[in-house]
């Protein structure tokens, strides 16, 4: 029955998306009808407590007494917010040295790839550390971590695909026209690469929002008081015994944005590919 | 109406009711027959063929019924109905590069088409991959069977385009242009081949062809088509010593006439020196291990009209590419001429598939202007009236300013190859080097272009021609270069290379457009 509910949800044709987005919509903005702010502490309960309908903590408090329900939102909007950001950043990297060394060829193609190569190696928990030591433990870290460490992907991938545009006939005509680079790139190459694109962009955002839970997870990315889904999961791993609810909250909105996410990727896919 | 005959009635496909794609097409060919439609560019001949193999453009209307072996289907419902029937309708397609399978070796395309198709053939032979490279006298089956399509060229690759359709045993075998990039004896044995069929009586044919002499070879039947319709339909023999319409009359304007017309026998280099303009020095190209070119040399004057000649696969599009600096000669050089106000570029290229050759996202006039935008930094004060430009073009390559706003997939083959020209024409080459550049047109677009080159000659633009067309390059050029292997066999001016050849595959080669040139209704 649940798996029907949610293949019918998720189904593109009926406007599973469309429905997600309004939830999303939803979620973010319904933290203007609770009476709580993430940051305030309420001192007139037994901290962690579990959900109180009474005083509008609808998914109890933390350990501390800010509501959990208003720090969840608040954590989804943190989290998404640095999904898009760094899956945005991470993409136009990626696409722009992918594209550069397919259509150049050559020695550029070659230094940039095996640049992406040994870029490859390096493992990607070791990099985060290193981010979070040079410019601090925060959301800075976090995308300009994510954009490091994911760029790589969408490199390779556009590589292959703008080498294999490079070889049609209407690529040649225009290197032979004497186009510049930046002009094949610019008017050629991204209007006929919007696909590929687009499934890399839909790939990384997901995938950084994962991250972001990962690394906050870890202690290295958005740190107390500032609410991320990847530290209420730490934190709520911490009181696991005493207050089991306060993980339902984020690992179920984690699964549920992948999943949005996922979904609105796989409608952008069919609309660029028509 | 024999019984064992495809029968078309009233076909009519619209995409909505003001553009109707075909309109009202009836014919009938009996099994172990041929009928030819041919008709100029956009008249509605691959619209036909897909049309019958129950392909359909999106949101198309169609109407009208076909009848294979007598059970009549609503042509709207064709694709099932084949289906639902074990009737098989081979069609192969005109861009032969676009409907093979890329990642597939061909005994692996063939092995596929034999899995399902298999069950028709008697003997065990025939369900080998490899007896039907043969059928269709591909060069080395064996070792091209692990070879993938982009390692042929385009005339092999319409070969093996052959021989999946025939592998299926199709009743109905459409060919959407088959010769077009073959070489004379390419043709040859391909009319040979479906004279076979024809023979066998197994199958009705129908070929649409730009290739009038094989038509007059081959057809029984032809259907003459223009915007859609069939503006007249009669036996072969009838339509080529009496057409009645007009567009008919035009179409069978002989190579021959054409000769006399354009009088191009008069001296082909200015008087003087002439200005060297092109010069390939000992080139030779490796290309993934095979030497493609060895030792070419060769030279091209300003206004000069040179065509070089060869077998399938001989390295005449690699001696092209070489030319227009696409691909770099592993020894030899290329030297081009000096640059002047007149003459901006030192060669530019243009492709068989015009189309290709265009950006698919571009609409016309950017693709146009791009060409322009490209020239910027060498010669501003060109530039200064760019839509005039454009303007005068267009006129010269004889296209409606309206197409202007058009994407490529909206034009017509012989419409792409004009803006593929205007482009080049825009870049003012001192060589236009031409890869089959008429092949896919009908022949009144393919002598607008001819005589728009010819002009462009008389102005000191030198042509370099490739070509499979003898009589185009007897019409136009005043020397031939033969090329086989990746070599220049032989070189010479054209009447002596057609009078007197002396290379076997140069004898070969004209021996098999004269051939052609022979057949009844062509004198």
């Amino acid at each position: 029955m649940t798996m029907a509910a949610l293949r019918w949800m998720l189904a593109p044709t009926r406007g599973g998306a469309a429905i997600l987005l309004l939830i999303a919509a939803i979620l973010l903005i319904a933290g203007y009808f609770s009476p709580w702010q993430p940051q305030t502490i309420d001192w007139s309960v037994h901290a962690p407590s579990p959900p109180d309908y009474a005083r509008a903590h609808w998914l109890g408090t933390d350990a501390l007494g800010r509501d959990a329900f208003v720090r969840l939102l608040h954590a989804s909007a943190v989290s998404l917010l640095i999904g898009v950001a760094a899956a945005s950043l991470s993409v136009a990297l990626g696409a722009l040295v992918g594209v550069i060394a397919g259509l150049a060829g050559g020695r550029t193609q070659r230094w940039l790839m095996r640049g992406v190569d040994v870029a490859f190696g390096l493992p990607q928990v070791f990099m985060l550390l290193l981010i979070a030591m040079v410019i601090g433990r925060g959301p800075l870290a976090v995308v300009v971590g994510l954009t490091v460490t994911g760029w790589l992907a969408c490199a390779r991938l556009m590589h292959v695909e703008a080498s294999k545009l490079a070889e049609r006939p209407f690529m040649e005509a225009a290197r032979s026209m004497g186009l510049s680079l930046s002009a094949r790139i610019y008017r050629h190459a991204l209007p006929n690469l919007t696909t590929p694109l687009a499934v890399c962009f839909t790939l990384a955002v997901p995938q950084c929002v994962l991250s972001e839970g990962f690394i906050s997870f870890l202690g290295l990315g958005v740190q107390e008081p500032q609410a991320s889904l990847g530290n209420l999961l730490a934190q709520a791993v911490s009181e696991m015994e005493r207050a089991p609810w306060l993980l339902m909250g984020p690992t179920l909105t984690l699964i549920f944005l992948v999943l949005l996410l996922n979904t609105l990727a796989d409608r952008l896919q069919k609309s660029t590919s028509r | 109406m024999s019984a064992r005959s495809l029968c078309v009635e009233h076909l009519t496909v619209s995409l909505d009711s003001s553009k109707t794609l075909l309109s009202d097409v009836s014919f009938s060919v009996d099994f172990g027959q041929c009928l030819a439609v041919i008709g100029p560019s956009g008249a509605g001949k691959t619209q036909l063929a897909r049309a019958l193999v129950g392909w359909q453009p999106t949101g198309a209307q169609i109407t009208g019924r076909v009848s294979l072996n007598n059970p009549l289907v609503g042509a709207g419902h064709l694709a099932a109905a084949w289906q639902s029937t074990h009737v098989r309708i081979a069609l192969m397609e005109q861009d032969s590069q676009a409907a093979l399978t890329p990642h597939l070796t061909l005994h692996a395309q063939l092995a596929h088409v034999l899995a399902v198709h298999g069950h028709r053939h008697e003997t065990v032979e025939q369900r080998t991959p490899l007896y039907w490279l043969q059928q269709v006298q591909m060069p080395e089956p064996q070792r091209r069977l692990g070879q993938y399509p982009a390692q042929l060229s385009g005339g092999l690759r319409q070969r093996f385009a052959l021989a999946l359709a025939l592998a299926q045993r199709p009743a109905v075998l459409i060919v959407d242009e088959p010769t077009s990039a073959m070489d004379a004896l390419g043709v040859a044995q391909f009319l040979a081949l479906i004279a076979q069929l024809k023979h066998q009586g197994e199958c009705a044919l129908v070929l649409i062809s730009h290739d009038l002499a094989a038509v007059a070879r081959i057809a029984d039947q032809v259907l003459v088509m223009a915007e859609g319709t069939v503006v007249e339909a009669a036996a072969c023999h009838q339509v080529f010593t009496t057409p009645r319409h007009p567009i008919t009359a035009a179409l069978l304007g002989r190579p021959v006439s054409v000769t006399s017309e354009l009088n191009v026998a008069g001296p082909d280099v200015p008087v003087g020196q002439p200005m060297r303009v092109l010069q390939l020095n000992a080139v030779s190209c490796r290309i993934a291990g095979r030497q493609i070119l060895q030792q070419v040399s060769l030279e091209l004057a300003a206004g000069e009209s040179v065509a070089l000649i060869g077998a399938s696969a001989a390295g005449k599009t690699s001696c092209l590419r070489v030319m227009a600096g696409l691909t770099q000669p592993d020894s030899g050089q290329v030297i081009t001429g000096h640059r002047s106000d007149d003459f901006l570029k030192p060669a530019v290229l243009l492709y068989q598939d015009a189309a290709s050759s265009l950006d698919p996202r571009l609409p016309i006039r950017q693709s146009l202007s791009l060409a322009l935008s490209s020239l910027r930094s060498q010669c501003p004060p060109l530039l200064n009236d760019e839509p005039a430009l454009l303007d005068s073009v267009l006129i010269d390559v004889g296209l409606d300013i309206q197409l202007l706003d058009r994407y490529p997939h909206q034009l017509s083959l012989g419409q792409c190859q004009r803006v593929q020209l205007a482009r080049a024409l825009l870049q003012r080459p001192q060589v236009l080097l031409l890869d089959e550049i008429t092949s896919a047109l009908d022949h009144v677009t393919a002598m607008h272009i001819t005589r728009l080159l010819l002009k462009l000659k008389e102005k000191g633009c030198a042509l370099f021609w490739v070509s499979h067309d003898l009589a185009l390059v007897k019409m136009c050029c005043s020397r031939v270069l033969v090329m086989d292997q990746g070599r220049v066999v032989e070189a010479g001016p054209t009447a002596q290379i057609f009078q007197s050849p002396q290379h076997p595959v140069t004898k070969a080669l004209v021996g098999a457009t004269l051939a052609a040139w022979s057949v009844p209704g062509e004198s």
